[in-house]
This record gives C-alpha cells, structure tokens and sequence, in this order.
C-alpha cells in the first residue's frame, strides 16, 4: 500500500520539478586569459575564442572575461557564484565583490567561500551589454578535477538568497525523518528483536541522512574552496554505504539469508570498482545509484516470477526509479543529483520501512499462530477426557494387572514425548507421523480392550507433512464412533508429477486415511468437533499456504479423510 | 439391589463393576453395564434399576439434557466423570453425588453409603428437581417447593397451587434435598423456610401450618425434633 503511494508521489514530484525554472541569466562561456591586471582588460584585447565553464583549468592565477546583455529592468540584480577559486568580481571595471586572498601560488593565496551571491550595484544595471572580469586564483584544489565552477548567474535578490533555503527545505525534513527513523530501528533491535534486517536498515538511513547533509552542506553553510575535495569523498563514501545497505535489505527480505557475506561482499565489490571506474564524482554517484536501482529491480522481477502478486507493487517501482534514472537527459541527471535524489531516496526508504514493518507484522502472527498450534496440540493430551480416564484405566491396571500397567504407562509417556517434540516443527517424516499413530492406536487399544491396526501402503515416498495431522484424524475417528474390537485404518500415500519431464516440480501428494466408518444415531460425543478439523487446517495453511485441499467425508461403510498438496 | 453401570471403556467398567460387589456385597442383586447410552435407556425401559452409575462428558447441552431425564427417573444416579469442574453443574440437576475420575474403592463406597442413609441429606445443593411431565422434563425449583407428600412409591411436589408427580419415593429424593427439608410425618416433607407456626390440639394431635394456609400432620414421634427446630 505505501509502496503504492509513494509510486505516484513520485511520478507527480519529477512532473512539477522538471517544468519549475526560475528566471535567470546563466553564463555558460567566458574568455580565460592569463593577466595578471584583471581589471583592466578590455574585450576588445582578447582575441582567443570563449570557452565553456569547465574548460577552466586549475593551479592557476588567472583572469575570466565574460559578455552578457541586460534587457532593461527594475529589479534588482545578484551575480551567484559558485566555483572552486578565490576572487575578485568586477562588473564594467568596478569591483562588486571578494571571496578570499588572491595571491600567485599556494602560500600567498588564501582560500575564499565556494559560494557567495555578490549584489550588483543599481547604477550598473543599464540596459545593454556589460563585461564581468573575475580575477581568480585557485592553487587549494587538492586533486584534478574536471570541473571547477558550478554556478555562474545573475538573478534578482530574492531568488537567489531564498535558492538555498528552496533547495534545502527538503533535505533537512528528510534528513530529520531519516535520523529519527535510524534511532527508531536500533531502540527496537536492541530492546525487541535482533534481526540483521533492522540494523541494515537503521544503517541505511544514518548514511543516507549523511549523505543528505553532506549533498547540501555547500548551499546550507557553505565551506572555504580548499575543502571541497574532502566533501566530495564523504559523498562517494556514504553513497556506497547507502547503495550497498539499500542493496542488502532486499537480499534480506527475498530470503537469501545464507548467501548474505557472499552478497555483501560482491555488491561492496561492485560498488568499489565503479567507485574507481569513472574519475567525475558525480558520474559515479550517479552510475552506482543506476547499478543499485538495477540491482533491485532485477531482485524484484525474480521476485515477481515466483510469487506475483506480492511483488508486484515493488517490481513496478524499482523497474519506474530505474527507467527514469537511465532515460532522463544528462541535464536532468545533474539536476536529478541536487533535487530528485532525495526524493527517490525518500521514496525508496520509506517503501522499505514500509516492507519492514509488512515483515514484523507477519513474523508476530506467524510466531503467534505456531505457538497457538503448539499449545493446541499438547492440550489436547492434557484434555481431562483423554488423561483422567487413561489415569482410571492405570489405577485399575495397578490393582489387578500391574504388568500392564507398567506398559500402558510407557505407551502413554512414549506418545506425549514425541508429541511435545514434533509439536514445535513445521513439519516432520511421514515415518515419523505415522509412528505417532501407531503409538495412539496401542493406547486405544488399551483403553477400549481391542486390537486396532494402521496398515500402510507406502512405498518408498518420502514425504514431509506437518506433526499430528493424522494423529488428529485418528482421534476425531474415536471421537465420533464407536468402532469394533478389530477396527483398522488405512493410509495411502501417493505422489505424481504433474509434468513427467521434471519429476520434481509440482509434486501433487496425496495422503488417504480410510477409517470403519458407523453413523452415531446418537450426537452424543459432539464435545470436540471442529478443533480438530481446525487444528488439520490451521496446520496445512502454515505449511502449504493455499496449495493444498483437505476432504473428510463418509463413503458407506468407510469414512475418509483426504489431504492434498501441491510442491 | 439393581446397579447399572453405563461406561466405554471395557477396563475401567471392569474396575466399577469389582469395586460394587466388594461394597455391596450380598446386598447386590443384579450388576449391569453397557457401554453406550442407546442400550441403557433400552435397558432402563424395560427393567427396573435403584442405582445408575453414569460415565458422562458433560460438555455441551447433549450431557444435561440427559442428566434431567436420568433424574427424573426412580432411581438414583451417581456421575462417574473426568469432567470435575463440572460437578457442581450436575449437582444442581439432582444426582446423588459426582464421582471424579480417576477413583478409588472409598470414594465409591462413600458414594453409595449416601444412597443407603435415607435420612442423609445432600451434601451439595441441588436447585432443580426434575419431572416427568406429559413425556416433558421440566425442571422445578427447589426453592419453590412448600411440601412434599408420599404417594405410593412416587412422590407429590407441591408449589403454591401446583403439584408434580416425581418418580423417586420421598425417601429418595430426601437424600437430594437441602437440610431446610425437614420430615413431619411417615408422609410428609417440609420446606421450613414455609412454616407459620405449629399447632398442638387436644390430645397429643399435632400439626404445622404453612404460610398459605395448608395444614398438615406432625408425626406424634417426630414432635419434639421439629419443636425444637422451630425454636
């Protein structure tokens, strides 16, 4: 259900995102020049040709001349500048703005913000063309990058002071949500129930609020240039804890806990190896975001094959995140990164929160449901009808027969033994389940003075069914009739394969208890009618969901109860 | 004296039926068992009992309704049950005593010495009698009976301005009563709690009169018991 809304939510935010532009005047070409006298330089002397932003190179004291039209306009005016250099911005030769010391090597300079917004003085803003020259030093980068200044445009006030808080109201909410969550999940591991899957997820979510933070503490505090490289490796670093715990949680949740080091060894591997594929950071947060997305949906689909209607929901969104990660333009890639990767991220992680608290829900009735089945069980040995009689019979056993006794006695604690021991399995040997039977019927036969058989025709299956099934039908047997001194039971086994070139795919087992069968004039003995049957089904449903069929019905002289399962 | 057993389970039978000839010894006449109910109410029918010892699971409606029928009978019944909680339960219908599973040879003796002490009283409080009514059971409240007189080997139960006939003789169905019934005559069984005041007439004649007026006979032996019952 949650993975469902938050499906739409995140269709509707890329729509609203992607056609929601703010109106500014970006600088996308400048002439780099190396004077040492920035102010001064005249267009009309430069006679290379522009070049685009990134082309800028680094360790340099330089000097970037750029040309832009103003058309006329009232507002007033901001130059946002975001790069990796310490300047000086002059606008038609006035000075407007200084981030740092410039200097000519790595001593003298002193590096400034990597982010500042400069207002641009009303007396300059006439209509036409006017020339920014930036006098830049940046000899604090502390490895090549292929990239150096990110932002370069004019825009009113307005916008450009409130950018940062509209960029980051977002992250900061989830950022909350996401630190709280974490907390959340490690209060109940270590307090409720230790599950590998609540500490990956609680893991998932402290890195990935990290990596929140670290995404936008340059627009939210902003940093001196020279630290800028140690962010970018917190990035890398917590996109690969995020990737690689958002990766294990679904290893988890498809039940590969056997292969789980193997899992986690191979996508941290992976994600390693793209890590040092592609020397841009963005492109590798990017590709490592795709391969998870990928990774999941692969998951997902496999998922989806065996058990459709369950996953159907979670192959839909990771196959939707993954196709609109891949398809969207590089421009919108790059957007993506500043604005759609919280969402997705918000989406993705509360779909596995949701998945998660989906699985303790299940796990509590589960484990609620199998205690009941085992209490049931047991019970039923310590029913007063069955123990208070089967107490009579030793007492008058003792008095006239003590030999006897001894053995009845040894019957009874034979069976509650192995009663207590299976009750707690799933399932258990139809060998096993069959003794169990044999073992009740020489305590009937005790109590009833009789002689009562189970015959078996078997074979060699080997067969698993849930504990007491036909030790219960035995009961009801007893129950329900009055039987004679030689009654005997018959149990087949049978097993086919609905496909006979794969002897081992949907096997059809059928087992067949066939029981003396006399109509009760007489609804006396209606005191346990129901619990059995309901403890048959309760157990088949635990052990074969909806594959199975259960019949209990009279044919003449005969009654026979009839389970059906498919595997 | 003619005892039936009613009980499934062939060894446990066994062990009732030895247990009643060890206590009743030559005072038995005749000892009977079936295992299942159909046989002994054919039994019962056609034959005359004084004591049924009745195996019962007493769950669900099926075990009470047979439970009245049993003590609308003449005869006694003692409920040999694994269902002790339930013991109360069936005391109220008016059985002579529950017989909790498993039992030994003194409970059973107790059991039965009850039967043979026609002045004992129950130990438990029956709050039903139940009768035979146009082939009915119905259920008549103990508290509401006034008197009870002999008539034959039945009995009369009389409440306000009804009476009912039961099968079990006055001195049956005084073991299932309360000690608030109080014999006043060879004939008659009192509800103290109904009495206005007795009266003593010329010579030696006495009698009780109830608070709606009946008046019946004080036997002249039991004069001086109720006397001093009455204070």
């Amino acid at each position: 259900m949650i993975i469902r809304v938050s499906f739409w939510l995140f269709i509707g935010y890329c729509l609203t995102t992607t056609f929601g532009f703010a109106q500014q005047i970006k600088i996308t070409q400048v002439h780099q020049i190396a004077s040492s006298n920035c102010q001064q330089v005249s267009l009309d002397d430069i006679h290379t040709p522009p070049v685009q932003l990134k082309a800028v190179s680094q360790n340099q004291r330089g000097c970037l001349v750029a040309k832009i039209n103003l058309k006329k306009t009232t507002a007033q005016l901001a130059l946002t500048i975001n790069m990796l250099a310490s300047r000086k911005i002059y606008w038609n030769g006035e000075l407007i703005g200084v981030d740092g010391i410039l200097g000519n090597d790595k001593t003298s300079e002193i590096p400034g913000p990597i982010r500042n917004i400069h207002i641009i003085p009303a007396h300059l803003l006439h209509e036409g063309e006017h020339q920014i020259n930036i006098d830049i030093a940046n000899f604090h980068i502390k490895e090549p990058l292929s990239n150096l200044i990110y932002a370069l445009h004019i825009q009113p006030i307005k916008p450009a002071m409130n950018y940062a808080l509209k960029q980051s109201l977002l992250p900061i909410i989830t950022f909350g949500i996401l630190i709280f969550a974490g907390l959340f999940l490690q209060v109940i591991f270590f307090s409720f129930e230790k599950q590998l899957n609540f500490q990956v997820v609680s893991l998932m979510c402290f890195s990935s609020a990290l990596l929140l933070l670290a995404e936008h503490y340059r627009t939210l505090f902003g940093y001196t240039y020279d630290w800028h490289v140690f962010r970018l490796h917190c990035v890398l670093a917590l996109t690969i804890i995020t990737m690689l715990s958002i990766a294990l949680f679904h290893v988890l949740n498809m039940s590969y806990h056997g292969k789980f080091k193997l899992f986690a060894a191979y996508i941290l591997l992976s994600l390693i190896l793209i890590s040092v594929l592609d020397e841009r950071y963005d492109a590798k947060s990017f590709i490592m975001f795709a391969c998870t997305l990928l990774f999941c949906m692969l998951l997902h689909l496999l998922a989806y094959r065996s058990n459709p209607p369950h996953r159907f929901w979670g192959a839909i969104l990771y196959s939707s995140c993954f196709f609109i990660f891949i398809l969207s333009p590089t421009g919108i890639a790059y957007l993506f990164i500043e604005q759609w990767f919280v969402v997705l991220q918000l989406i993705i992680i509360s779909s596995i929160i949701a998945t998660l608290i989906q699985q303790m829900q299940k796990q509590k009735k589960q484990a609620l449901s199998s205690a009941r089945l085992e209490i049931d069980l047991l019970k039923r040995n310590l029913h007063p009808h069955f123990l208070m009689n089967s107490l009579t019979l030793t007492t008058e056993l003792i008095e006239t027969e003590p030999e006897k006794a001894v053995q009845f006695v040894e019957s009874i604690a034979s069976e509650l033994r192995h009663l207590v021991e299976y009750s707690s399995k799933k399932t258990i040997d139809i060998k096993d389940e069959i003794k169990l039977c044999q073992q009740h019927l020489t305590i009937m036969s005790y109590r009833y003075d009789a002689n009562y058989q189970l015959i078996v025709s078997q074979g060699e299956i080997e067969v698993k069914i849930p504990p007491a099934v036909i030790h219960t039908q035995i009961e009801n047997a007893f129950s329900h009739n009055r039987l004679s001194k030689n009654a005997q039971f018959h149990l087949t086994i049978t097993q086919e394969s609905e496909d006979k070139s794969q002897p081992n795919k949907n096997l059809l087992t059928i087992i067949t208890l066939k029981s003396e069968f006399h109509h009760q004039k007489r609804k006396n003995n209606k005191l346990s009618t129901g619990t059995g049957e309901k403890y048959i089904h309760a157990r088949l449903q635990e052990s074969f969901a909806n594959n199975y069929q259960y019949l209990s019905y009279a044919d003449g002289e005969y009654w026979i109860n009839q389970i059906k399962y498919w595997n | 004296m003619h005892v039936l057993i009613v009980e499934d389970e062939p060894i446990i039978a066994q062990r009732l039926q030895r247990q009643v000839k060890q206590i009743l010894g030559d005072q038995l006449d005749r000892l009977t068992w079936y295992d299942n109910l159909d046989d002994a109410e054919l039994f019962i029918s056609e034959n005359v009992i004084d004591l049924l010892l009745l195996d019962l699971n007493l769950h669900g409606e099926n075990g009470f309704e047979l439970l009245k029928r049993m003590t609308a009978e003449s005869f006694h019944t003692i409920i040999i049950s694994a269902y002790f909680d339930k013991a109360i339960h069936a005391f109220e219908y008016g059985v002579l005593d529950f017989i909790a599973k498993p039992f030994n040879l003194e409970r059973l003796a107790q059991a039965i010495a009850r039967y043979q002490h026609t002045n004992s009283h129950s130990h438990y409080t029956a709050r039903y009698l139940s009768v035979k009514k146009s082939g009915q059971i119905e259920l008549i409240a103990i508290a509401d009976i006034d008197y009870i007189s002999a008539s034959g080997h039945y009995s009369e139960l009389y409440c306000g301005n009804n009476s009912s006939l039961h099968d079990k003789s006055i001195e049956k169905i005084t073991n299932l009563l309360p000690k608030n019934f109080e014999r006043i005559h060879r004939s008659y069984l009192v509800n103290m709690n109904r009495v206005k005041r007795l009266i003593v007439e010329a010579g030696s004649k006495y009698s009780i009169e109830l608070r709606n007026g009946t008046i019946l006979p004080v036997g002249r032996t039991r004069y001086a018991n109720i006397k001093q019952k009455l204070g």
